[in-house]
């Protein structure tokens, strides 16, 4: 996908779920029924202009009261089975700000390998776990997103909250500032290492609709797939990567391209090659 | 693979289940009160 094209759609994926403009200047939540739609993207419901809801948050709720909440778990996996991880790539508010972050010159490093396998441990964990043993939402009290979008906000606008603002806001603020300042070092931390939606949505990479293709007729290895990754996967190696957020940026390769799942040949039949110039052979001459 | 069509059949089937049973089961009133009323 062409990176600017990417960047509107992120700046419409943080606009669009964030419209209801008068939550700000009534300091109050939007109540309407858009409230009963999960947002396939980590957005916090507790922003003063969420118009929808957070899938995250809905799964902790019912988790807490010892449920399964079957209407978000139906949602999130419509959207994976369909597009996998591609709208963490293109639509995510906070993979927005990672992707803006890492662009900062400085310092850079590259997450180790096994940190990947935590956000399964924090959507087990912190999403259903915790939750249900403690009868507590404990990823929405340390979310960072949570702190951006909701918590800053309403300490901003509200005097009673700022009075009520204890030990865990310090706590929430501290872990935003990690994922800010190590968001200018690595590529997309949070949503690497944390992320439990993140997490959910890579479980479909593999049987996704929609699908990455790689040629290895045309693949010279040249690996500037890697450098452009906004996660530092080599889509090459493994097109179905668990980590990959189908934005589509490796695309500007003609070795990688979007497809279907039910597309055998995306790239033509290698036994009958297209040619490039002239007349196909046996084709009458011009 | 030879096994993906099949995998997102059965995926997309299991995901579109799910979705309507929680419908079913009028989740979505409680998902409206939880993110109103927070």
């Amino acid at each position: 996908m062409n990176f600017l094209k990417r960047r509107i759609f992120q700046g419409l994926g943080t606009v669009l779920p964030n419209a209801w403009l008068p939550g700000f200047l009534s300091a109050s939540l939007y109540q309407g029924p858009m409230k009963s739609v999960c947002t396939p993207l980590l957005n916090c419901y507790a922003c003063p202009s969420a118009l929808l809801s957070c899938p995250i948050g809905t799964l902790q709720h019912f988790a807490a009261g010892g449920n399964v909440s079957w209407y978000a778990v139906g949602t999130l996996s419509v959207v994976g089975a369909s597009v996998g991880r591609m709208t963490c790539g293109t639509l995510c508010p906070f993979g927005a700000l990672q992707d803006i972050l890492y662009k900062f010159r400085g310092w850079k490093a590259s997450l180790p390998h096994w940190t990947r396998y935590l956000r399964y441990a924090v959507l087990a964990g912190l999403v259903f776990v915790i939750p249900y043993l403690t009868h507590e939402n404990w990823f929405s009290k340390l979310c960072p997103v949570g702190t951006l979008m909701g918590g800053l906000p309403w300490v901003a606008m509200s005097a009673d909250i700022r009075s009520l603002a204890l030990s865990l806001f310090w706590v929430k603020i501290a872990i935003l500032l990690f994922f800010v300042t190590t968001s200018t070092m690595v590529k997309r931390p949070f949503c690497r290492a944390i992320c439990p939606l993140g997490a959910i949505f890579s479980l479909f990479n593999k049987s996704s609709f929609l699908q990455l293709a790689w040629d290895p007729d045309t693949c010279t290895r040249c690996g500037k797939c890697q450098m452009i990754c906004p996660v530092d996967i080599r889509p090459d190696r493994n097109p179905t990567d668990p980590d990959c957020l189908r934005c589509l940026d490796c695309t500007r390769c003609p070795s990688l391209k979007l497809t279907t799942v039910f597309h055998r040949q995306p790239f033509g039949d290698p036994a009958f090659p297209v040619p490039v110039t002239g007349n196909a052979p046996g084709a009458p001459a011009n | 693979m030879k096994g993906r069509p099949i995998a997102f059949l059965a995926t997309a089937a299991l995901a579109v289940s799910a979705l309507l049973f929680g419908i079913f089961r009028k989740e979505i009133a409680e998902v409206l009160i939880n993110g109103a009323l927070l």
